[in-house]
């Protein structure tokens, strides 16, 4: 280009580096360059297209390629995905096979439809198994002591008399 | 082509003693002369389709030549008021009772190389239009290569500053 500049090429070189300005190798800063080897080309005639609404391919081929490979990969994800949930999908409703619900009076048996109720009930038990496990924890010591000592009765004498004695046994 | 170009090549080498003797006389510069002498012939050469119109392509040719050293004086004595840009299109295309008219088409192609001095506009026809090497140009006009190669690079640096700043 330099050489070009300077009005030292020939007109084979010319051919040459207007050959280069064709190709697909150009990168999109010198798209004026290459509106300007065009004008020479065409002796001295402005090509039709403008620089500015000559647009570049969105895509360079190369990176076709790599679209191409995201989609098939994609494919490939999607298509496991689904094998995986087809494989273990009945298996999940198995366990409830010859489950039904009656609703209105009628007995329904499409799993499909009684999967959402079996669901809710199990959210249920879930919850109150939770809270029987509050229900039945055991209190601590202290508070057993406390309790205790609470519900004691000091003004009768017998059984201040047994305090008296369980706690003069602690000593 | 080739007959054509041979013939004016004869005719070239044939009138440039004389006209380098007409810009000499006015200019009083070997240098001035010179170009003069090239930008002359490349006019000439610019124009060889209609040089048979002409009864004496060598009057043309002195005529050219005188028009050029006016045109040079006139440039060396605007040069302080105007910036060294080149931007003086000196159209300096005879005038129309000399017969010569330059078709004045306004499209885009002709307005980039409006903003071309002659000598360099005629320099890239020769070259991108006629296919012309630069030693052939050299040879037609009777200048030398260097000269050719100085005006040619001198419009393409024009062209690019054209291209470069285009909307």
């Amino acid at each position: 280009m330099e050489r070009f500049m300077a009005g030292e090429t020939t007109n084979a070189e010319e051919k040459a580096l207007i050959g280069f300005f064709n190709g697909p190798s150009v990168p999109a800063d010198m798209e004026r360059y290459r509106y300007m080897m065009m004008f020479y080309d065409r002796g001295l005639q402005l090509p039709n297209e403008s620089p500015s609404t000559k647009k570049r391919p969105f895509f360079r081929p190369w990176q076709w390629v790599s679209i191409a490979a995201t989609i098939v990969l994609l494919c490939t994800v999607t298509f496991s995905f689904m094998k995986t949930r087809q494989k273990y999908a009945p298996d999940e409703y198995a366990i409830y096979e010859g489950s039904y619900i009656v609703r209105n009076g009628e007995k329904i048996t499409d799993i499909e439809k009684i999967m959402p109720e079996i669901q809710k009930a199990e959210v249920y038990i879930d919850t109150v198994g939770q809270g029987a496990t509050l229900d039945f924890s055991i209190p601590d010591e202290d508070l057993m002591y406390i309790d205790a000592s609470e519900a004691l009765d000091m003004d009768d004498p017998d059984t201040k008399a047994a305090f008296i004695e369980a706690t003069s046994n602690d000593k | 082509m080739n007959m054509e170009r041979k013939e004016f090549e004869s005719i070239a080498s044939a009138l440039r003693g004389r006209i380098v003797a007409t810009a000499l006389g006015i200019t009083r510069s070997e240098a001035e002369a010179e170009d003069v002498a090239q930008e002359t012939l490349l006019k000439l050469w610019s124009m060889r389709e209609k040089l048979d119109n002409y009864r004496s392509v060598e009057s043309l040719a002195v005529v050219i030549a005188r028009n050029r050293c006016i045109d040079l004086a006139r440039r060396a004595s605007q040069i302080q008021s105007l910036p060294a840009d080149g931007l003086d299109i000196s159209d300096t295309s005879l005038s129309p009772e000399h017969g010569i008219s330059m078709d004045e088409s306004r499209n885009e192609t002709d307005r980039i190389l409006s903003l071309l001095p002659e000598s360099q506009r005629i320099v890239l026809q020769m070259k991108h239009v006629d296919g012309l090497e630069v030693s052939e140009i050299a040879r037609l006009t009777g200048s030398n290569e260097n000269a050719i190669r100085v005006t040619l690079s001198r419009a393409r640096h024009r062209v690019k500053q054209i291209f470069m700043t285009m909307q």
